[in-house]
C-alpha cells in the first residue's frame, strides 16, 4: 500500500459516448485530489454502514439493563457494565473451547494448505492424465451441501473410530479447504516462469532443491492468502464440529459450539449480552490474524488468481 | 491410471463395506448384562443432561453422582448439554459406538428413538424406581412404546406454562380477583388496556404469532386435550385441526390477539421476558421461570420483582384453566452404550424420591405426590403446579413427528395473527402438519 | 523418492494422445510419470477417505425409503424403492416454488454482491490511504463474525420492537408508524431486502479485498496508454481492468454462485429457526425436510436435485476455467 496517495487516474464520469480525451496535466491533479475527497467521504460513509452492526453488537456487550429494556433503541449506553464480559471469563468451559478451536484450526490450515499445495503443484506444472478430471472433480466438491452429507460422513468417522477426536474434525474440513488452495495455488505456480527452475537446476540444484528455493518462497503470498482463508472457514465452522465431537464431552467442544450455550432454550431466556460478548471473543483472534497479514492478505488474495 | 482407480476402488470399497457390516450390528449391548446393574467398581459412565440442571440444580445432580458412587463404585461424569441443534446430536451419538450412557431427551423426541429401538427396554425393572405409578401421566406416556405396553424412558421433570402478569397494573385498572374463566379475562383486559391507553405500543396481553404452544392450547380448550392436532387409530393419523371446535378455540386466541396484543405477529415467544421488561406488556403466557426472566438483574427490570403474579391461564368456566402443554424431560439409556446397566441405575438414584424433592424446588418433580413439594417452594409454583395436575394437551406421539411440524404450525399461526383467516390457514397447512405422519 | 531416475524417463509413452499444440511440461519436475500423481495422491486419498462413502451414500439413500430414524438405526428394515423418492419429492409443487425461490435470490445475492464488490473495490483504488485502512479494518472484523451470530444480529435491527432500523427512519422521516414497521411480516421484503443484506454483508469483505487486490495487478501505464488512446472511463474499465480480473471474477463468481445457491445459516438464524415458507430456499429446504424432520431420503434426493442444479450453471464457467488452465500450460 505505498502508492495510496498517488491520484486516481481516471474519474467516474457517467460515461457519455464520446469524452474528450485530452486534459491538461494541472486540471487533472487538481481535480483529482479534490475528487480523492468525495471518494473519501463516500468509502467512510459505506464502512460506516457496514461497520454498524458490528458496532451494535459491542455496545450491547456493554449495555446495562436500563438501556435494554428502553423503549427506543439507545446508541450509546447510558452506563458501561462489563458484566457481559465477566459471565464470559467466569465460564469454565470458554478457554478450553478456545483451545480446541485452535487446536482444530491450526491442524485444518496447515494440512489442507500442505495437501492442497502438493496438488496445485500437480496441476500447474504437469500434464498428466485426468489432469482435467481433477481439476473439475474440485469444483464439484465444492457444490456438495454439507449438511447433506453429515449422517453418512458421521458414519465413516464413527466406523473408522475418529468421532470425538479433534483430527476426525480436521480431515472433515479438508473437504472444503482442500479444493479453494488447489484452486488458488494453481493460478499462482502457474506464474511462476519454468525457467527459473531450470536455472537453478543448471546451477546444481536437485529438483526438490529447486522446489524449495525457487517454487515455495514464491507462493508465499498465495499460501499466506489461501491459509487465512481456509483459518475463517474452519474457525467459524459449526455443524460439523459439534456433531463429530458430540460423543467427547465438553474437553473438546468448539468454542462455536460453546457459544450456543447462551442463546435461548425452552428453558431459559437468552443473556444476548454475554452471547454478543462471546462471539466477539471468539472472533478476536482471527480479526487480530488479519491485521497481523492484512497486507499480504489483500495482495495475495488474488496475485495470481489474475494472470491465472 | 490404472493403478490409480484401483487404488480409489480399494479405498471405496473398504470404506464401504466397513461402513456396512458394523452399522447393522445394532443392538448387542443391551442384552450382554443385566438391565439394573451395581458392579461398578473401577468404573466411569457418562451422562448427558441439559445445562439447566447445572445452573439450577446442580446440588441434585452432586447428590446423585455421590450416591451412586457409594452404591456401584462408579464415577460419573456429566457433559453438559444445550437444547440447540441437541437433536442432531442425539441422533449421531445413539448411532455411535460410544453412546453415553445415560442421557435426557425432551419429551417430545421420545418417540422417534423409542421406534427406532435405540433406548434400553427398561420395562422390567421399572417398578424399582421411586414412585413410578404415580409419574405425571402425560411424561409417563411419552417414555412408553406406541401401545403403552413397554416403558423406554422415565420422566426427568416438566414444565407447564401460565398466565404471568403485572398485578400492579391490573390492580390499578381495577381488577383486584384474578380472572378465573376467560370471560373475567376479558372483561379484566379491556379494563387494563382502557387504563393504559396513554402508553405507547401497550399489549394487555402480548400473544405473539409464532407461538403455538399456547395458541394451540386454546385451541385444546375447546376441543378437548386428546387427539388435539391429530388423533391416530391404528397406525393412521387425522388431522383434527380443521375440526370445528378446535378453529373455534384458534378463534379465542386470535380475538384475545386482535384486542390485546399489539406487534409480534411474525416472532415467537423467546424475547417476551425481555419486552414484559420494558414495561409495556400487563400480560404474557409463559413457562414458571419466565418470572425470574423478566425480572433478572441484567437483561430484565428487577423493579418488578413484587409486581408479578401467575395464574393458570383462564378458561370457559371457572375451575376448568385452558389446558396446558405439558413439556418437559426424560431419561433413558441408550441401546448402545457400554455400561447400560450402570447407566440405568444411576437414572434409578437420579429420579427417586430423595433427589425429585430436592428438584422440586426448581421445576415439577416427575411423580404426582411431589407436585406439592413443588407448590409449596414458592407462591408461584402454585399456578404452574396446577396447570401441570390439571387437563393438558401433548403433540400427536409419533415417531416422525419432528421440529419441521411444529415450524409449519409455528407459521400457520403466524399467518393467522397477522390477519389471516384461521380455518383457512389450518387447512392449508393441515396436509404439511399431519401428512408427513403417515409416511 | 528417487530423484535422478525421474529425468531419463521419457515422458511420451503412455501419456495417451499428447496434447500436440502444447509445450512439453518444464522446470523443476519435467520428467516422471509418476510424480503427478505422488503429488496428488495426497489430496486424493484425504478427499476420497472423507468424501466417497457420505456420497455413496447419499446417492444410495435417494433410491431408499429411510424416511424415519429407526430406518437409518436398522438399515434392514429399509428398502430400496427405486425413482419413487425422487417422483414424490419432484411432484411436489412447493418444491417447485422453492427452486424458483433459489434462483431469483442467488441472482439477486450474487448479482448484488459481485456489483458492490466491484464498485466498493474501484471506490477504494480512488482513495486516500487511511481511509483504505479503516475500510479495510471494518471489512476484517466483518468477515471475522461467525455466520451463526449474523443473522441473529440483523434479527434485532431489523426487529419491529425497538428495532434499530425502524428508529432510525422514525428519526429520519418523523413518521411513528416507522418505529414498529415489521420487516417480516411480507417475506417478499424479509427474504430479498433484509435477508439478502445479511447475505451481501458477509459475503463483501472476500469480494471487496479480492477484488481490490485484483484492481493493484493493473499496469498503470496501460491505463495511462488507454486514456491517451481517448478511451473514456468505461471503455478503459472494460478493455484494460476487466481482462486483468478476469480471472478472480470468475472464480469468486462462481464461489459466491455456490454459497448464495446453499445459503442456510444466516436465513435460518434470521428467522429464529423457524423460516415461513417465503423464506425457504433450498439450502433451508434442504435442513427442514431432510435433516431436522430424519427424512434421510429425501434430503439426499433434494440434495441430489441441488448438485444437478449447480452443476447445470456451471458447466459453462468450468469450460472457461478448463480453457484458461489449457492455455496457461
Amino acid at each position: 500500500m505505498s502508492d495510496v496517495l498517488s491520484p486516481a487516474p481516471e474519474t467516474r464520469q457517467p460515461l457519455p459516448p464520446v469524452r474528450k480525451p485530452k486534459k491538461s496535466k494541472e486540471t487533472e491533479v487538481g481535480r483529482s485530489s479534490v475528487m480523492t475527497w468525495v471518494w473519501n467521504v463516500i468509502a467512510l460513509f459505506v464502512a460506516v454502514v457496514m461497520a454498524f452492526p458490528i458496532y451494535w453488537m459491542i455496545i450491547t456487550t456493554f449495555k446495562t439493563n436500563k438501556d435494554l429494556i428502553s423503549q427506543d433503541p439507545t446508541f450509546w449506553p447510558s452506563s458501561f457494565s462489563l458484566d457481559s464480559y465477566k459471565t464470559i471469563f467466569d465460564d469454565a468451559s470458554f478457554l478450553p473451547a478456545l483451545r480446541s478451536t485452535l487446536v482444530l484450526t491450526v491442524g485444518a490450515v496447515v494440512l489442507g494448505v500442505a495437501v492442497g499445495f502438493l496438488a496445485a503443484v500437480a496441476v500447474a506444472r504437469f500434464n498428466f492424465r485426468g489432469r482435467s478430471f481433477f481439476i473439475v472433480t474440485m469444483l464439484v466438491v465444492q457444490m456438495v451441501p454439507l449438511i447433506a452429507i453429515l449422517i453418512p460422513l458421521f458414519v465413516v468417522m464413527n466406523n473408522a473410530g475418529m468421532t470425538g477426536s479433534l483430527f476426525g474434525v480436521i480431515l472433515a474440513y479438508l473437504v472444503f479447504t482442500v479444493p479453494y488452495v488447489i484452486w488458488t495455488l494453481r493460478s499462482f505456480i502457474v506464474n511462476i516462469p519454468a525457467e527459473l527452475d531450470e536455472a537453478a537446476m543448471v546451477d546444481g540444484c536437485t529438483q526438490w532443491g529447486a522446489f524449495f528455493r525457487i517454487i515455495l518462497p514464491l507462493t508465499m503470498p498465495g499460501l499466506v492468502t489461501t491459509a487465512v482463508y481456509s483459518w475463517i472457514q474452519a474457525w467459524n465452522e459449526f455443524i460439523v464440529a459439534s456433531m463429530l465431537l458430540s460423543t467427547s464431552g465438553n474437553k473438546s467442544q468448539t468454542a462455536m459450539t460453546w457459544l450456543t450455550f447462551y442463546s435461548s432454550t425452552p428453558t431459559r431466556a437468552a443473556d444476548y449480552g454475554s452471547q454478543m460478548a462471546g462471539g466477539l471473543l471468539v472472533s478476536l483472534p482471527v480479526i487480530i490474524l488479519f491485521v497481523f497479514f492484512q497486507k499480504k492478505v489483500s495482495a495475495g488474495l488474488t496475485a495470481g488468481a489474475v494472470k491465472g | 491410471m490404472n493403478r490409480k482407480i484401483a487404488a480409489v476402488a480399494a479405498i471405496a470399497t473398504v470404506l464401504v463395506a466397513s461402513a456396512c457390516s458394523s452399522s447393522s450390528s445394532s443392538d448387542s449391548g443391551s442384552k450382554s448384562s443385566e438391565v439394573l446393574s451395581k458392579d461398578g467398581k473401577g468404573k466411569k459412565i457418562t451422562v448427558w443432561l441439559m445445562d439447566d440442571a447445572q445452573k439450577q440444580w446442580n446440588e441434585v445432580v452432586e447428590a446423585a453422582k455421590t450416591q451412586f458412587k457409594n452404591e456401584t463404585g462408579a464415577d460419573v461424569e456429566i457433559q453438559w448439554q444445550t437444547w440447540s441443534n441437541y437433536t442432531t446430536k442425539v441422533d449421531t451419538a445413539l448411532l455411535s459406538d460410544n453412546a453415553p450412557d445415560a442421557i435426557e431427551i425432551g419429551n417430545t423426541q421420545a418417540a422417534k428413538y423409542i421406534d427406532a429401538e435405540s433406548f434400553v427396554d427398561l420395562t422390567s425393572v421399572k417398578s424399582k424406581f421411586d414412585n413410578s405409578d404415580k409419574w405425571l401421566d402425560s411424561l409417563a406416556a411419552s417414555g412408553q412404546s406406541a401401545d403403552h405396553s413397554k416403558t423406554y424412558a422415565v420422566p426427568y421433570y416438566a414444565g407447564a406454562r401460565v398466565m404471568i402478569y403485572r398485578k400492579d397494573l391490573f390492580e390499578a385498572a381495577g381488577v383486584t380477583q384474578a380472572p378465573t374463566t376467560l370471560a373475567e379475562l376479558k372483561t379484566a383486559l379491556d379494563k387494563v388496556k382502557a387504563a393504559n391507553a396513554g402508553t405507547a405500543n401497550f399489549s394487555a396481553l402480548y400473544l405473539p404469532g409464532k407461538n403455538w404452544y399456547s395458541a394451540v392450547s386454546f385451541g385444546a380448550g375447546s376441543f378437548g386435550v386428546d387427539g388435539v392436532i391429530a388423533k391416530s387409530s391404528g397406525d393412521k393419523w387425522t388431522s383434527t385441526l380443521t375440526d370445528p371446535k378446535f378453529i373455534e378455540g384458534i378463534s379465542t386466541w386470535n380475538d384475545l390477539q386482535k384486542a390485546y396484543s399489539v406487534g409480534g405477529t411474525t416472532v415467537d415467544e423467546t424475547d417476551q421476558d425481555a419486552r414484559m421488561a420494558q414495561g409495556n406488556i400487563a400480560a404474557i403466557i409463559g413457562n414458571g421461570w419466565e418470572v425470574g426472566s423478566v425480572i433478572d438483574e441484567k437483561n430484565g427490570n428487577p423493579a418488578l420483582k413484587d409486581k408479578l403474579a401467575t395464574i393458570a391461564l383462564p378458561g370457559a368456566a371457572a375451575g376448568d384453566p385452558t389446558p396446558a402443554f405439558l413439556g418437559g424431560s426424560d431419561l433413558a439409556v441408550p441401546a448402545k452404550a457400554k455400561n447400560a446397566g450402570l447407566g440405568a441405575t444411576f437414572l434409578q438414584i437420579f429420579t427417586n424420591t430423595a433427589q425429585q424433592t430436592a428438584l422440586a424446588k426448581h421445576a415439577i418433580p416427575n411423580a404426582k405426590n411431589l407436585v406439592d413439594a413443588y407448590k409449596a417452594a414458592d407462591k408461584a409454583n402454585e399456578a404452574t403446579g396446577n396447570a401441570a395436575q390439571g387437563k393438558t394437551w401433548f403433540i400427536p406421539n409419533s415417531p416422525l413427528w419432528s421440529g419441521s411440524n411444529e415450524t409449519e404450525l409455528k407459521n400457520a399461526l403466524s399467518a393467522i395473527a397477522a390477519g389471516g383467516d384461521p380455518a383457512t390457514e389450518l387447512k392449508k397447512v393441515e396436509a404439511k402438519v399431519v401428512g408427513s405422519l403417515n409416511d | 523418492m528417487s530423484v535422478t531416475t525421474n529425468e531419463t524417463v521419457t515422458r511420451s509413452d503412455n501419456q495417451g494422445p499428447a496434447p500436440v499444440k502444447k509445450p512439453q511440461r518444464r522446470g523443476v519436475f519435467a520428467g516422471g510419470q509418476y510424480i503427478p500423481y505422488t503429488l496428488l495422491l495426497p489430496a486424493i486419498v484425504v478427499l476420497a477417505g472423507v468424501l466417497v462413502y457420505p456420497i455413496y451414500k447419499l446417492i444410495d439413500l435417494s433410491f431408499m425409503n429411510v424416511n424415519r430414524f429407526s430406518f437409518l438405526a436398522h438399515p434392514e428394515k429399509a428398502k430400496y424403492i427405486g425413482f419413487d423418492g425422487f417422483s414424490k419429492v419432484l411432484g411436489d409443487d412447493t418444491f417447485w416454488e422453492v427452486v424458483l425461490r433459489t434462483v431469483y435470490f442467488t441472482a439477486e445475492l450474487v448479482l448484488l454482491s459481485m456489483v458492490l464488490g466491484m464498485l466498493l473495490a474501484l471506490l477504494l483504488n480512488r482513495v486516500s490511504a487511511w481511509v483504505r485502512v479503516t475500510f479495510f479494518t471494518v471489512m476484517m472484523f466483518v468477515w471475522a463474525i461467525p455466520a451463526l451470530v449474523n443473522g441473529q444480529v440483523f434479527r434485532w435491527l431489523f426487529s419491529s420492537n425497538s428495532g434499530v432500523v425502524d428508529y432510525i427512519a422514525y428519526l429520519l422521516t418523523g413518521d411513528e408508524s416507522w418505529k414498529h414497521y415489521d420487516w417480516f411480516a411480507d417475506s417478499t421484503v424479509g427474504l430479498y431486502v433484509v435477508g439478502a443484506s445479511v447475505v451481501v454483508w458477509g459475503a463483501l469483505p472476500f469480494l471487496v479485498l479480492g477484488l481490490y487486490a485484483a484492481l493493484t495487478q493493473v499496469p498503470k501505464e496501460l491505463m495511462e496508454a488507454a486514456k491517451l488512446d481517448g478511451a473514456n472511463s468505461f471503455q478503459a474499465f472494460r478493455h484494460v481492468t476487466l481482462p486483468v480480473i478476469r480471472p478472480f471474477l470468475m472464480i469468486s463468481t462462481a464461489l459466491s454462485f455456490i454459497w448464495d445457491f446453499q445459503v442456510f445459516a444466516q436465513i435460518y438464524s434470521l428467522r429464529n429457526s423457524s423460516p415461513e415458507d417465503g423464506y425457504q430456499t433450498i439450502g433451508i429446504y434442504l435442513y427442514m425436510h431432510g435433516v431436522s424432520s430424519s427424512q434421510y431420503s429425501n434430503g439426499s434426493v433434494i440434495s441430489i436435485v441441488m448438485i444437478v442444479m449447480m452443476l447445470a450453471v456451471l458447466v459453462y464457467y468450468i469450460r472457461q476455467m478448463l480453457k484458461i488452465g489449457a492455455n496457461e500450460r
